[in-house]
């Protein structure tokens, strides 16, 4: 039924970039973060992601070439369905220029991000090929479509959540995770990846049709191989668990802006303090202006920690009494902000203060 | 100066019975409550119109009204719900700015109701990341089975259920969720605010996504839905009672991932710090600030697909099946009835 399969690609076709943009997001932090740069065209790079969202909409039936869909429909959604490229092209350049001339640090979300970029262009790549009507036809239901949305999905959209959690993981756990075992499930992800899933690729050229439990025996080598790297694949997951549990039960302690961000989230400590803020940050200025003489981004305001009320916050759990938890409560103002810090001196401040004011104003 | 009047912990005056305030314990019994009196329900409307108690049909009544009344049965149980009954009702312990389940003091409290973002985001990363290490393992298996070619370890049946709840597990709760997730921690921060725009719903949203994972797991004890992930009708409109499961889970996920786009909406316009121009967001706002528009748009119509599938299954409703009702009859499996549904005149 057609009808069926048009309401649902309506969302599933969108679905596809609620599943990627957010990615893109994580991306463009981590490459300007680890290459200490302003990120390239960042208003391009918004522009460009809203516009995915919208031209999300009007592409929806290129899932259904072969569905026996109205045939003049087959034209226009391919036309848009290769459009869909533009923005997401941009997205890419804009990547790549910021990584040009960069101070590149390895660390393994950057690995994450830069493996990402490999693998989703390989994954955009045989997107257009598909978008193109009679590939299309001669490769829909086949490994090829399975091989493109786990170079999307896997390689996109798998490797970008990896590379946030290694990002985040400090501010998130107030723990350092371990490099040495973070490269180690990077090479072994990214390895593996690619030697699942690219020869699905031929496979699907070769017409071996998804989602049937047996085949003709002359596919058998290249599945034999894929279902070797596939359990490789799958331990990799493993390394990262270990990772993650050693880590963040005993990891070193992280300190409150480890990759020496600029965002605000990155101004509190690590963890952050159950509220956040003490006061709201007062925002001057962009936030990727990294190596830009005298930018910042915004002005964190602490309040001074009182040393004497320092590991309070667990006692609050067991105290005893409504009074006496009021009490630690209320001193819990100022041990929530221990580890805070400011970003720089009080003259400082309000030098910055008056400018924003001063620039507001004109 | 908003921070100042916030900063109150959990204010519990005595110890709670776990059977009647959230937790758990409550979760359990509520949730099976739930769903045995929407099976009793329906089961005696059933008994006054005469239709038979059991074979096929009875079985996705059950089915239907059960796993959906289990699953809001939970939500309520662990405690979603506490914070709105309270004021509804009027309860003495309500007030209004409680932040009683606002933030962790121990681990415990990642595995309770909580409105902090920061607690939710990490419930929805670790709760993900297994759900992400549930759909791995299927795939392997599937990967087990493809290792060469003929039958070896799961029949044709099981092995499209490994595929389809692979696919399912992996979009609706693995990758959609984690960056919900993921966005959940970081955007309020990266906002200057101090927390989502609407934090009991951000909690409700949480934890919708679990009993949504374990209606799709549970088909695989009453023979999994093997329709693919995209479940085409008419294909799932004839396909075994596994397909129930799978039509209703995703209406929890998607309620869950809408719910959430609402709150990250709201939350990116309103929220911002002094001086946090659209221009001056990072990305991943802007990126989450796409994504949610889209969520709200788009994910009505898969739930309004699924809905469809399942209204055509269980009331022959003939959204996408242009059949007549006996050839349902005549195509369902072990299906003790032949007969027509009652009109609804």
């Amino acid at each position: 039924m057609v009808l069926y399969q048009h309401i649902f690609w309506f969302y599933s076709h969108p679905a596809v970039y609620i599943m990627m943009l957010p990615g893109f997001g994580i991306i463009s932090e981590i490459i300007s973060i680890h290459s200490r740069k302003p990120i390239f065209g960042y208003r391009l790079i918004a522009f460009s992601t809203v516009a995915i969202g919208v031209l999300g909409f009007t592409v929806w039936a290129h899932h259904m070439f072969v569905s026996g869909m109205a045939p003049w429909l087959r034209i226009p959604m391919m036309a848009t369905t290769m459009l869909i490229a533009v923005p997401t092209g941009i997205k890419i350049f804009s990547w790549v220029a910021t990584l040009w001339d960069g101070v590149i640090h390895l660390t393994t979300a950057m690995l994450f991000a830069l493996g990402f970029i490999f693998t989703f262009v390989i994954g955009g790549l045989s997107g257009i090929f598909l978008a193109v009507l009679p590939v299309d036809i001669n490769t829909s239901d086949t490994y090829f479509v399975v091989a493109h949305i786990h170079y999307v999905l896997f390689g996109g959209t798998v490797f970008t959540i990896y590379a946030g959690l290694y990002h985040w993981f400090p501010k998130m756990t107030g723990r350092m995770y371990d490099e040495r075992l973070g490269r180690l499930h990077f090479w072994l992800t990214f390895v593996a990846f690619n030697a699942t899933f690219m020869p699905m690729h031929w496979l699907g050229l070769q017409g071996m049709p998804r989602r049937v439990a047996d085949y003709d025996p002359r596919f058998a080598t290249l599945n034999f191989i894929i279902s070797i790297f596939a359990f490789v694949l799958g331990a990799s997951t493993l390394v990262f668990l270990y990772n993650v549990i050693h880590s963040w039960a005993r990891g070193p302690i992280a300190p409150a802006n480890p990759w020496r961000a600029l965002t605000l989230e990155w101004q509190v400590s690590s963890p952050p303090p159950i509220f956040n803020f003490d006061e709201p940050p007062q925002v001057v200025g962009g936030p990727y202006e990294y190596g830009v003489p005298g930018a910042r981004h915004a002005i964190v305001t602490v309040h001074e920690p009182d040393p004497q009320f320092a590991g309070v916050a667990t006692a609050i759990a067991v105290a005893g009494s409504t009074p006496q938890r009021e009490a630690l409560l209320t001193a819990m103002k100022h041990i929530l902000v221990v580890a805070n810090q400011t970003v720089a001196g009080d003259a400082l401040i309000d030098a910055v203060r008056e400018r924003a004011a001063q620039s507001r104003c004109a | 100066m908003a921070g100042h009047g916030h900063s109150h912990g959990p204010v519990r005056s005595e110890p709670r019975s776990p059977w009647l305030h959230g937790s758990w314990l409550r979760a359990l019994w509520v949730s099976f409550l739930f769903a045995f009196i929407a099976i009793g329900i329906s089961a005696f409307i059933r008994y006054l119109l005469g239709d038979p108690l059991h074979g096929a049909e009875m079985q996705e009544v059950a089915a239907t009204f059960g796993l959906t009344f289990w699953a809001i049965g939970f939500t309520v149980g662990i405690g979603c719900f506490d914070y709105w009954w309270g004021y509804i009702i009027g309860s003495p312990d309500w007030v209004q700015e409680d932040h009683s389940a606002h933030g962790a003091y121990s681990w415990r409290d990642y595995f309770k109701v909580n409105t902090d973002h920061k607690v939710i985001g990490i419930q929805y990363l670790v709760l993900t990341f297994i759900f992400f290490m549930i759909g791995g393992a299927l795939a392997e298996g599937v990967r087990a089975e493809l290792a060469s070619p003929g039958t070896q370890y799961f029949s044709p049946g099981t092995y499209n259920g490994l595929f389809s709840a692979h696919a399912t597990l992996m979009i609706f709760l693995f990758v959609i969720p984690s960056f919900a997730g993921i966005a959940n921690f970081v955007v309020p921060l990266m906002l200057g605010a101090q927390d989502m725009a609407f934090p009991r719903l951000n909690a409700l949203s949480f934890w919708l996504l679990l009993p949504g994972g374990l209606i799709f797991l549970a088909s695989f004890a009453v023979g999994p839905f093997s329709a693919g992930w995209t479940n085409y009708a008419p294909l799932s409109v004839h396909a075994p009672i596994g397909d129930t499961f799978f039509t209703i889970g995703v209406q929890f996920a998607g309620a869950s991932s809408i719910a959430t786009a609402v709150n990250f909406l709201v939350t990116i316009v309103t929220m911002r710090a002094p001086g946090m121009s659209f221009w001056r967001m990072p990305l991943l706002v802007w990126a989450n600030l796409a994504t949610s528009s889209l969520v709200v748009l788009g994910t009505p119509f898969i739930a309004g697909s699924q809905f469809m599938v399942l209204y055509d299954r269980v009331m022959h409703t003939h959204f996408f099946d242009p059949a007549p009702a006996a050839t349902w009859s005549s195509t369902s499996t072990s299906s003790g009835s032949t007969r027509t549904p009652p009109s609804t005149s």
